[in-house]
């Protein structure tokens, strides 16, 4: 049938040239299963390409934002004594000397971001244990997980060094908006409003002032 | 008239026939009871949240200095904002309600049962990424809820052994909760899910359309005829379900708007603090286990009824005429309802 355009033309009009279509393999069906392979291929790895760089693309590759930031001088914390830290971003961090010394090892910086699925902890003075309220998760003084699903998880530490009698933390500097917000008016009260355990010879909050003298 | 009809006629070449063909399926006559509608009202709650998200998109601003105040203005200023914000939510609920119930129905009356085996893993697919949805767009309004959820969820996926710290970074878009979270989130919400369910949607129709429905005969089923039309007599009953359901969807939206919540604060989780309803469960199972063992678990059962047919197969071939699946159901169903009311009534 002499097909008219725009018709579906009879299978009988089609020229069949798929390889293989003939019941012995020739060198023509090896050469047209060879091509087929190369184009294949060649789409894959264009696609291929086009996939890793969207991963790529997706996958975060800037670090979060960190620095050094003086917290206190080392001799205004007496030995088994503790301080409230506010980082730039917001967050609470309860600074506390271990031991006797005045290097970084006599110091350790808690973080309050349960380490199970990252709420945040809070200290409840009454039982002397920092609880996180996500999934029941239960802290002792020393931030170690006793109770709950984070039991043998610790809260994180965060690196602290000492120079020239000056104790320092490192800490994330980026801040999401609400957290500006809450630092600005922890500021204007003059104090954090989050509860960390009580503390011996506590100075004066650290407040972004603070921050920009250091 | 006949013009018109010979200009489609010549440009679309299907005969009167074939489309009565196409679009005529017979349908079985258990059909006309209304529980048996399930399927088609996720599909119908689908098309109310994409035109309901449409209009939703033309004002909210994913970002956390845009994103809350958005919501809040879609939802106190625009003219019908709260209405379309409410019929969203409604219907979102309503959807993993539907969703859940039609695959319960299908998993009791066996009618994932060969040939229907890749069907009811689509379904399972569709029921996945209903509940990925309703998760990301409570994340989209930047509560307290929103912020928290989004931060639970990326240390699920951080248990997850080898690959947790990827899938992570990956969907927060950094190590933690950042300002480019919420357009991460946005984008799965708004174009990923939605274009993943429209292409599963097709697949799951052209499947019932390939196997025909599963035919259930009930005693008091006397008829001679097994099946009755689609065209007009089962279309009739989805559009009275369409429109029970704009009924309900719009009473609530009145009766229960969607509201807003706190603002989202990084820095303080709320005292008592629950996911949606949907996720009791798993809420409640993280409480149970250390998080690698809760989160493993999870997926496994999860990866255990995708397979559920080829399971059940197994266990029928090795003892015919089983109804193993039963007790597996029963026992599921009655763990996740005992799992989520013990959520439900206590604080922590």
């Amino acid at each position: 049938m002499a097909g008219k355009i725009g018709s579906e033309p009879d299978r009988e009009d089609r020229d069949d040239k798929t390889p293989g279509s003939s019941a012995e393999p020739s060198r023509r069906d090896a050469l047209g299963m060879a091509l087929n392979t190369g184009v294949a291929l060649s789409l894959g790895a264009s696609y291929g390409v086009l996939g890793g760089y969207a991963v790529t693309y997706l996958y975060p590759t800037q670090r979060q934002q960190k620095a050094w930031l003086f917290v206190s001088q080392v001799s205004a914390i007496a030995s088994g004594g503790q301080l409230k830290f506010q980082a730039p971003s917001g967050a609470a961090i309860a600074v506390a000397r271990i031991a006797e010394g005045s290097s970084a090892e006599s110091f350790i910086a808690l973080s309050s971001t349960c380490p199970h699925m990252g709420c945040q902890v809070y200290w409840e003075s009454a039982k002397q244990r920092f609880f996180c309220p996500c999934h029941n998760g239960v802290f002792n003084a020393h931030g170690e997980g006793i109770e709950g699903p984070p039991k043998g998880q610790n809260l994180a530490h965060y690196p602290v060094k000492v120079e020239n009698g000056l104790l320092f933390i490192e800490v994330p500097t980026e801040s999401l908006p609400t957290e500006r917000k809450r630092m600005a008016s922890a500021a204007s009260c003059g104090c954090d409003k989050r509860k960390l355990p009580v503390l011996q010879n506590e100075p004066q909050c650290q407040t972004e002032d603070d921050h920009e003298q250091a | 008239m006949s013009r018109l009809r010979d200009f489609f006629s010549e440009r679309v070449p299907v005969s009167p026939e074939t489309m009565r063909e196409l679009t005529n399926e017979p349908v079985p006559n258990h059909l006309k009871r209304w529980w048996f509608a399930l399927g088609g009202t996720p599909a119908y709650l689908f098309i109310i949240m994409i035109v309901t998200g449409i209009l939703l998109a033309c004002y909210y601003q994913p970002g956390p200095t845009t994103a809350y105040q958005s919501v809040r203005y879609i939802t106190e200023e625009v003219a019908f904002g709260w209405y379309i914000r409410s019929l969203h939510k409604w219907s979102a609920t309503f959807m993993v309600a539907g969703v859940i119930l039609h695959q319960l129905r299908v998993f009791f009356t066996g009618a994932y049962r060969r040939p229907r085996e890749l069907n009811w893993m689509i379904g399972m697919g569709l029921l996945v990424s209903t509940l990925v949805g309703g998760f990301t767009g409570y994340s989209l309004v930047y509560e307290q809820l929103s912020f928290w959820g989004a931060t639970v969820a990326s240390n699920i996926a951080d248990s997850v052994p080898v690959l947790g710290g990827f899938l992570k970074r990956m969907l927060l878009a950094g190590e933690s909760y950042n300002q480019h979270t919420l357009s991460r989130f946005f984008v799965i919400h708004a174009a990923l899910m939605p274009t993943l369910m429209v292409l599963l949607l097709v697949l799951h129709i052209a499947m019932v359309r390939m196997h025909g429905v599963t035919e259930f005969r009930f005693p008091d089923d006397t008829s001679e005829k097994r099946y009755f039309n689609f065209v007009p007599d089962h279309l009739y009953s989805e559009i009275i379900v369409g429109l029970l359901l704009m009924i309900v969807l719009s009473t609530l939206a009145v009766a229960l708007p969607a509201e807003m919540g706190p603002m989202a604060d990084p820095l303080t989780t709320p005292e008592v603090i629950k996911p949606e309803w949907y996720f009791y469960v798993s809420f409640r199972w993280l409480k149970l286990f250390p998080a690698t063992v809760a989160v493993l678990s999870m997926g496994f059962i999860v990866f255990l009824f995708f397979l559920w047919p080829l399971i059940d197969g197994l266990i029928r071939r090795r003892w015919p005429g089983s109804e193993a699946s039963m007790y597996v159901g029963a026992v599921t169903v009655l763990t996740i309802i005992a799992l989520t009311v013990w959520e439900a009534v206590v604080a922590h």
